[in-house]
C-alpha cells in the first residue's frame, strides 16, 4: 500500500489543471524509486521531443493524453478496483494486474510513442506504478525514448531463462513512478517464445510481490507485420490500436482488428492528426 | 453547424497535413507556369479605319431593279473578299511571309492560319476596321497596309465591275424590249388592215343593212305580186282560144295588138320612168307593131282565113313581160340578200374585233412604257456612272491610316500569370485532397469513430510538430512559404505587366548560356 502513503506534492502541482484531479489520487513523490538507482532521464529533453514530462503535462500533447488515459481507465472500471481493495482480492486469487497492449497496423503510426507517453501519463498524474514492457522484440525503440543502451537485458532475456528474475532486468525511471522493461537482446525469433508460459510467468512476477506494478502497458509489435502483436493481445486486458492519420488506410484497419480478434477487448486511438483534437468541452466531457 | 464541420474538418485536416506537399506542387506549377506565360511572345495588333461608302455607288444606278444587292450583301461580299485565299495569297507574296515554306500543305495551313489573324470589322455605317496581330510590330503594320491596298483596289474593281454589269443588263434589255415592241406594233398595224372596215364604218354599216332590209323586202313582195300576176294570166291564157276566124276579126292583129300596147305603155308610164327597163321594152315592142301594121297595110288584105286571136296574143305578150319582170326581181333579189347577209356580218363581228385591237393596244402600251422606263434607267446609269467618275476618291477613304504599333496588344501576361497562381495553388491543394480521397485513410478522431463505430475510440493526438513553438512555427513558415510565392509573383505581374519594359526570359537565358559556355570556353585552352 505504497501507493497511498506517498503524500509529498510533486513539483509542477502549482501549474493549474484543466481538469479535476480523482480526489482519492495521492501526489506523486520524487523518490519514489531513486533509492533504486534507475534510469537517469533527462525530462526537458524528452519533453522537447514530445512525450509528456512533469513540465508538458499541461501542454496540448499531456492533455490528450490525459483524455486518452482517463477514458480507457474508466472503461477498464480501474480506479473502482482499486478503491474497493479489489487489488489485494486480485492478487489472492492470482489474477495478474491489468495489461494494456498498445499496437498499430503498420510500423511508424506511432506506437512507441503512444505507449512511452501513456505510460508517463499515468506514472505522472495517477500515481499508480506503470510498467513499460518494450514487446516489440524484433525491433524495439523504446531505448531510443528514454535513452538506455538498446543491449540491455530485458524480456526477451527473462523468457529464455525462466529462472531468471525479471525485476532484475526492470529499471525504474527516476523521480517517477515508471519502471521500463527493455526488450533485451533477440536472438532467435520472439513469436514462439512469447506465446510460451514463459510469458505468463514474466507477468506473473511483475503482478504479484512485494515490488508488484498495478499496470502495464506493453509496447507491441505492428499488426501486419508479424503475428507476435496478435499473440500478445492474449494477455492484455486491453489492446489499444493506434491509427496514424493519413497513414493506414481503413481496410488494413479492419484487418488489423481481423487479425486481433476478441473485438470487446480493441479500442483505438488516432495519432499524428494534422489538426490536433477538439477541445474537450465539444464532446461535453468536462460537464459528464 | 458541427455536421458541416465534422465533414469539413478531414479534408482541412488532410489540407494541413499535405500543406509542404501542396506548397511545393503549387511552387513547381506556378514557376513553370509563370515562366510559360513570360516566354509568349508579345502580340502586336495594327489596324486601320476606312470609310466605304457603299450606299451612293450602288443605290441610284440598280434602285427599282431586281438585281439591287443590299448593304449585308455588300459587307459580306467585302469580308468574303477580304479573307479569300486569292488575296491572302497576294498578300504574302507583297509581303514576303511565308516564302520560305515549299510545302503545300503547310502553305495552306499558313494561309488559314492568316485568315485567323486578320479581321475586317464593321464598326458602323460604313466604317470598317481591319487589323492583324503579329508579333512582329512591323509585320503587323506591314500586313495591315498592304492589306489596305488590296482591299481598296479589290472593292474599286468590285463596284466598277457592278456597274458594268449592270449597264449591259439594262442594254439586253432595252434590245429585248425594243424587239418586242416593233412586234407588237406591226401586229397592231396589221389587224387594222384586217379589220378596217369594221373598224372604220360600223355605223354607216348598221344604216346600210337598214336600207338593205328594206329594199330586200320590197323586192320580195314585188316578186310575189309579179308571181301571182304570171299565174292570173296564165289562168286567163287557156281559157281564150288560141285562134279566131279573119271576117270577125274587125281589126288587123298587129293594129289590135299596137293599141293594146300603146295602152300599156301609158299605164306603165305612170307607173315607172322612162329608163325603166318595162317601159324600154313596151318601146320596142310598140315599135315592132308599128312596123307590122304598116307591112299590113301597104300589102293586101290578108286572105279571109283563120288567124290568130289577137287576146290570145295579148294575153301571151303579157305573160312574157310579167315573167321577164320576175327573171329581174329574182335576180335583184338575190344580190339584195347577198348585200344584206354581207353587212349583218360585218356588224355582228364589230365588238369583238374592237376588242381585240383594245388588247393588241394595251400590250403595246405596257411594251411601250417598260422601254421607256429602260431608257431612261439607261440615262441614270450613265449619269451615275459618271458621277462615280467623279466622286472615286470619296466612296473608299481611309480614316485612320495603319500606325506601326509600339504597345503590345498582348498576350495579357499579368492575368495569364494570376491565372496561373490560383491554378497552381488549386493543383497543389487538389493534389493533397485526392491523394486522401483514394489513400481511404483517417485524419480526425471523429472519422474514426464513424468508420469504426462498434469500437470506442479513445481519443486523438495531434502529431508533434519539431520546434518549439510546433504549429505556430509550421505555420509562420507555411505563411512565408505563401508569402514568397507571391512575391515572385508580384516580380512577375510588374515586369510583364505594369513595367512598359518585357524582359526577354529567352533572351536572358541565352546570355546566361553564353556566359557559363564562354567561362567554361575560357577555363578550356
Amino acid at each position: 500500500m505504497r501507493l497511498f502513503s506517498r503524500s509529498k506534492k510533486k513539483k509542477t502541482s502549482g501549474r493549474s489543471s484543466a481538469y479535476a484531479r480523482p480526489r482519492w489520487v495521492h501526489m506523486a513523490t520524487d523518490d519514489s524509486s531513486a533509492n533504486k538507482g534507475g534510469l537517469r532521464v533527462d525530462f526537458d529533453e524528452l519533453g522537447a521531443r514530445g512525450f509528456v514530462t512533469r513540465d508538458t503535462i499541461e501542454d496540448n500533447i499531456g492533455r490528450e493524453f490525459s483524455l486518452i488515459k482517463r477514458r480507457l481507465l474508466r472503461r477498464m472500471d480501474f480506479f473502482n478496483a482499486l478503491r474497493e481493495g479489489k487489488e489485494d482480492r486480485k492478487k489472492a486469487k492470482n489474477e495478474r494486474c491489468t495489461v494494456i497492449l498498445v499496437t498499430s497496423s503498420k510500423p511508424g503510426e506511432g506506437k512507441t510513442f503512444s505507449s512511452c507517453n501513456l505510460a508517463l501519463s499515468l506514472a505522472f498524474e495517477e500515481q499508480i506504478k506503470v510498467l513499460l514492457i518494450d514487446a516489440d522484440l524484433a525491433k524495439p525503440s523504446v531505448h531510443g525514448v528514454f535513452d538506455f543502451a538498446e543491449d540491455r537485458a530485458g524480456l526477451f532475456d527473462c523468457l529464455k531463462d525462466p529462472e531468471r528474475r525479471v525485476h532484475n532486468d526492470i529499471q525504474p525511471v527516476q523521480g517517477t513512478n515508471l519502471s521500463i522493461l527493455p526488450a533485451g537482446r533477440a536472438t532467435t525469433s520472439p513469436a514462439p517464445l512469447l506465446g510460451s508460459d514463459a510469458m505468463l510467468k514474466v507477468l506473473d512476477q511483475v503482478s504479484f510481490g512485494d515490488n508488484a506494478f498495478d499496470l502495464v502497458v506493453m509496447d507491441g509489435p505492428p499488426l501486419l507485420a508479424t503475428t507476435e502483436a496478435s499473440v500478445l493481445a492474449n494477455y492484455a486486458d486491453e489492446t489499444l490500436l493506434v491509427v496514424g492519420a493519413g497513414d493506414s488506410s481503413v481496410p488494413q484497419i479492419k484487418s488489423s482488428i481481423d487479425l486481433l480478434g476478441v473485438q470487446d477487448k480493441i479500442i483505438l486511438m488516432i495519432n499524428h492528426m494534422p489538426l490536433g483534437e477538439p477541445l474537450p468541452t465539444e464532446y461535453g466531457y468536462i460537464g459528464s | 453547424m458541427l455536421e458541416l464541420k465534422n465533414i469539413l474538418a478531414p479534408f482541412v485536416a488532410a489540407l494541413w497535413q499535405g500543406r509542404w506537399l501542396a506548397m511545393t506542387i503549387a511552387w513547381l506549377a506556378c514557376l513553370v507556369g509563370w515562366i510559360g506565360v513570360a516566354l509568349l511572345p508579345n502580340v502586336y495588333t495594327a489596324t486601320a479605319r476606312m470609310y466605304v461608302d457603299t450606299d451612293t455607288l450602288l443605290r441610284p444606278l440598280m434602285k427599282d431593279l431586281a438585281v439591287s444587292p443590299d448593304f449585308d450583301l455588300q459587307v459580306a461580299i467585302m469580308r468574303d473578299t477580304f479573307f479569300a485565299v486569292p488575296n491572302i495569297e497576294e498578300l504574302m507574296l507583297r509581303t514576303g511571309i511565308g516564302a520560305e515554306i515549299d510545302d503545300p500543305v503547310e502553305h495552306a495551313n499558313l494561309i488559314e492560319d492568316f485568315g485567323n489573324k486578320l479581321y475586317l470589322d464593321l464598326l458602323g455605317r460604313n466604317l470598317f476596321e481591319i487589323g492583324y496581330r503579329h508579333h512582329d510590330p512591323d509585320k503587323a503594320f506591314q500586313v495591315v497596309s498592304v492589306m489596305l491596298d488590296i482591299f481598296v483596289q479589290q472593292q474599286l474593281g468590285h463596284s466598277q465591275r457592278d456597274v458594268e454589269i449592270a449597264g449591259a443588263f439594262i442594254d439586253e434589255q432595252i434590245v429585248a424590249y425594243d424587239a418586242k415592241l416593233r412586234e407588237a406594233e406591226l401586229r397592231v398595224a396589221e389587224y387594222q388592215k384586217e379589220h378596217g372596215e369594221e373598224l372604220g364604218g360600223a355605223e354607216r354599216n348598221v344604216r346600210d343593212l337598214d336600207q338593205t332590209d328594206a329594199e330586200t323586202r320590197r323586192l320580195r313582195s314585188e316578186l310575189e305580186a309579179a308571181n301571182w300576176r304570171r299565174d292570173q294570166i296564165r289562168t286567163k291564157l287557156d281559157s281564150v282560144p288560141k285562134t279566131v276566124s279573119s271576117g270577125e276579126a274587125g281589126a288587123s292583129p298587129a293594129q289590135e295588138q299596137l293599141r293594146e300596147l300603146n295602152g300599156e305603155l301609158t299605164r306603165k308610164l305612170l307607173l315607172y320612168t322612162e329608163q325603166h327597163p318595162d317601159i324600154l321594152a313596151l318601146r320596142q315592142l310598140i315599135a315592132q307593131a308599128n312596123e307590122q301594121v304598116k307591112a299590113e297595110s301597104e300589102g293586101e288584105r290578108i286572105a279571109d282565113f283563120l288567124v290568130p286571136n289577137p287576146a290570145f296574143d295579148q294575153l301571151n305578150s303579157q305573160l312574157q313581160t310579167v315573167e321577164i319582170q320576175i327573171d329581174d326581181l329574182t335576180r335583184r333579189l338575190s344580190v339584195a340578200e347577198n348585200e344584206r347577209q354581207a353587212l349583218s356580218d360585218k356588224v355582228r363581228l364589230a365588238p369583238q374585233v374592237e376588242a381585240d385591237l383594245k388588247r393588241l393596244n394595251r400590250d403595246y402600251d405596257v411594251l411601250l412604257n417598260q422601254y421607256e422606263k429602260l431608257i431612261q434607267k439607261r440615262e441614270s446609269a450613265q449619269l451615275a456612272r459618271e458621277l462615280d467618275e467623279g466622286k472615286k476618291r470619296i466612296e473608299f477613304r481611309t480614316v485612320e491610316p495603319p500606325v506601326r504599333p509600339v504597345e503590345p496588344s498582348g498576350p495579357p501576361h499579368g492575368l495569364f500569370m494570376l491565372v496561373v497562381l490560383m491554378l497552381g495553388g488549386g493543383v497543389g491543394g487538389a493534389f493533397v485532397i485526392g491523394r486522401f480521397l483514394l489513400s481511404d485513410t483517417v485524419l480526425t478522431s471523429a472519422q474514426l469513430q464513424s468508420q469504426f463505430p462498434s469500437l470506442p475510440v479513445m481519443g486523438g493526438v495531434s502529431e508533434v510538430l519539431p520546434g518549439k513553438h510546433g504549429r505556430a512555427s509550421s505555420l509562420v513558415g507555411l505563411t512565408g512559404s505563401v508569402a514568397a510565392l507571391l512575391v515572385v509573383f508580384v516580380t512577375f505581374f510588374y515586369f510583364y505587366q505594369i513595367s512598359p519594359q518585357k524582359p526577354d526570359l529567352a533572351e536572358i537565358a541565352i546570355n546566361l548560356a553564353e556566359s557559363v559556355v564562354g567561362k567554361h570556353a575560357k577555363a578550356d585552352p
